[in-house]
């Protein structure tokens, strides 16, 4: 019954036009058949008239025809032209979606690798750190362990050299003795001259006495030969105190040298010690501070990177709304196609409304944006995400 | 002990971003494609969050979520969805399929990983 109503409907459409040309032709017939009265003038006068009136109808049907026709191309070329059109420009986004997804992956990937490896090096610098500042074994633990072996070593040689000086200073007392010594053979000397002049007295006295005294004279004789060798000897002990004391002076004097040259070299060995420690701290300083600075910046690009992925974000936001764009400009070949469809079913140029797809399109948006731009708003960029906890 | 965090996004990049974050944080991280794709990963696995976008191809956000709710070792599982959709009637469906709660992208490591933590506390 609705199609037998819809094929009335569609005739009346398809034939509306002939309707005013039938309607005056068919009253100006009867008109002249009613003024004329019915006779052969009158009906070959209103015959005429139909027939004229029929060939224009004809006329005029065959021009609607010919429009119809025009307009029913004009709408299959449109539907044509978006049906080619349309894969085109869809492709041509969808490819640059795609070309992006797939940059923006990779450039994702490689920022992935680059905190992996940035992640190892800060862990690496940590390591290093930990060695150098481990208390029991790492480079500063042993620096001060070698510092302190050292301090021994020079404290040794420093007891060492106190010790040879205190011998030095014993040795130089012996001088003291060397003198008494020296007195002793004085002594002895005086003894000897004082025996030698006794026992010169003792001969004369022994000649003066004449027969009786010549054994006294004897005695004399050997206690002035006594006399003369405990003199010699007392000269000899003096002559060797007088070595022994240069030997003494001579070796307490090499003895100083010695001294001297060994504190110099002890001092100088202090200072050479002190200064490689020295140098031995500023490199494990170095060391320490290039670690720790080598760690930080670490952290710092990771952080910026991190950053920069945040960022990187853009592409699923485009992405989303390039996968929407494509799908709505893939909407209007069919759209144009309903519209051509109704026109040539029913002869009814309809306007195109964007209503229906603007309606469509609102609501598939996933956006604040998108609402935003639908609506004609500006979009304005935020900072911070929102989150809502339930 | 690490905690295992699922990651569902159709986006490859996204998954990446979302990743780094987590994995420099001593977080294990799985990943899943869309809806089906992760609920395919999901046996045989200890999850302790999941992380999910909401439109996404094969099977959305919020069917996911609402299959997730039906598994019984993921029924009291913390869901954090994580999408470009900021309309309140999408967030109050979320809620009622059981979301904890819901983050609109562009989002930052900080924020991220501070909902994490709250999100995963026993």
């Amino acid at each position: 019954m609705s199609t037998a109503i819809s094929a009335v409907k569609s005739l009346d459409q398809r034939y509306a036009h002939l309707a005013y040309p039938v309607i005056m032709v068919a009253t100006g017939s009867a008109a002249i058949l009613a003024a004329g009265g019915l006779n052969w003038t009158s009906g070959i006068l209103a015959a005429s008239f139909a027939a004229t009136g029929a060939a224009a109808a004809f006329r005029l049907n065959a021009r609607h025809r010919a429009f119809r026709d025009r307009v029913a191309d004009y709408l299959r070329s449109q539907r044509k032209f978006s049906e080619k059109v349309v894969p085109v420009w869809t492709g041509h986004i969808e490819t640059s979606r795609e070309q992006m997804e797939s940059a923006v992956s990779e450039l994702t990937q490689d920022f992935s690798r680059i905190v992996e490896q940035l992640d190892e090096a800060v862990h690496n610098a940590g390591s290093a750190t930990g060695s150098i500042e481990d208390r029991e074994n790492g480079l500063v633990a042993v620096f001060d362990h070698s510092k302190q072996r050292l301090g021994e070593v020079v404290a040794a040689q420093r007891m060492a050299m106190n010790s040879m000086t205190t011998m030095l200073g014993k040795v130089q007392g012996l001088d003291q003795f060397i003198v008494e010594l020296q007195g002793m053979a004085t002594e002895v000397a005086k003894i000897a001259a004082q025996s030698n002049l006794l026992a010169l007295n003792a001969a004369i006295e022994a000649a003066r006495a004449g027969e009786m005294g010549r054994g006294f004279a004897v005695v004399a004789k050997e206690f002035r030969m006594l006399s003369n060798q405990s003199g010699e000897t007392g000269r000899h002990i003096a002559e060797k105190v007088t070595v022994i004391s240069e030997a003494i002076l001579s070796t307490c004097k090499a003895a100083e040298e010695s001294a001297r040259q060994e504190d110099g070299a002890m001092l100088e060995s202090e200072h050479t010690i002190s200064a490689v420690l020295d140098e031995f701290r500023a490199i494990t300083d170095a060391l320490q501070e290039s670690s720790r600075l080598l760690k930080d910046e670490s952290v710092g690009i990771k952080n910026e990177i991190g950053q920069a992925l945040v960022q990187l974000q853009f592409q699923d936001r485009v992405n989303q709304i390039l996968t929407q764009v494509t799908a709505n400009i893939s909407r209007m070949p069919g759209y144009l196609a309903q519209n051509g469809d109704r026109f040539c079913e029913g002869g009814e140029l309809e306007l195109l409304d964007p209503e229906p797809l603007l309606l469509e399109m609102k609501k598939n948006y996933v956006m604040s944006d998108q609402r935003a731009v639908h609506r004609g708003d500006k979009v304005v960029a935020k900072d911070e995400s929102s989150i809502t906890f339930f | 002990m690490t905690k295992t965090i699922m990651i569902v996004d159709d986006s490859a990049s996204m998954r990446q971003v979302i990743g780094i974050a987590l994995k420099g944080e001593g977080y294990t991280v799985i990943e899943g494609r869309d809806g089906k794709d992760a609920l395919s990963k999901l046996t045989g696995q200890k999850v302790h969050l999941i992380i999910s976008d909401v439109n996404m191809p094969v099977m959305d956000g919020i069917t996911f979520l609402k299959e997730v709710k039906q598994l019984p070792n993921y029924k009291f599982t913390p869901i954090l969805m994580l999408t470009t959709e900021s309309e309140e009637s999408k967030k109050r469906e979320g809620q009622a399929a059981g979301a904890r709660a819901w983050m609109v992208k562009p989002f930052k490591s900080d924020q991220l990983l501070s909902a994490v933590q709250k999100l995963c506390l026993p």
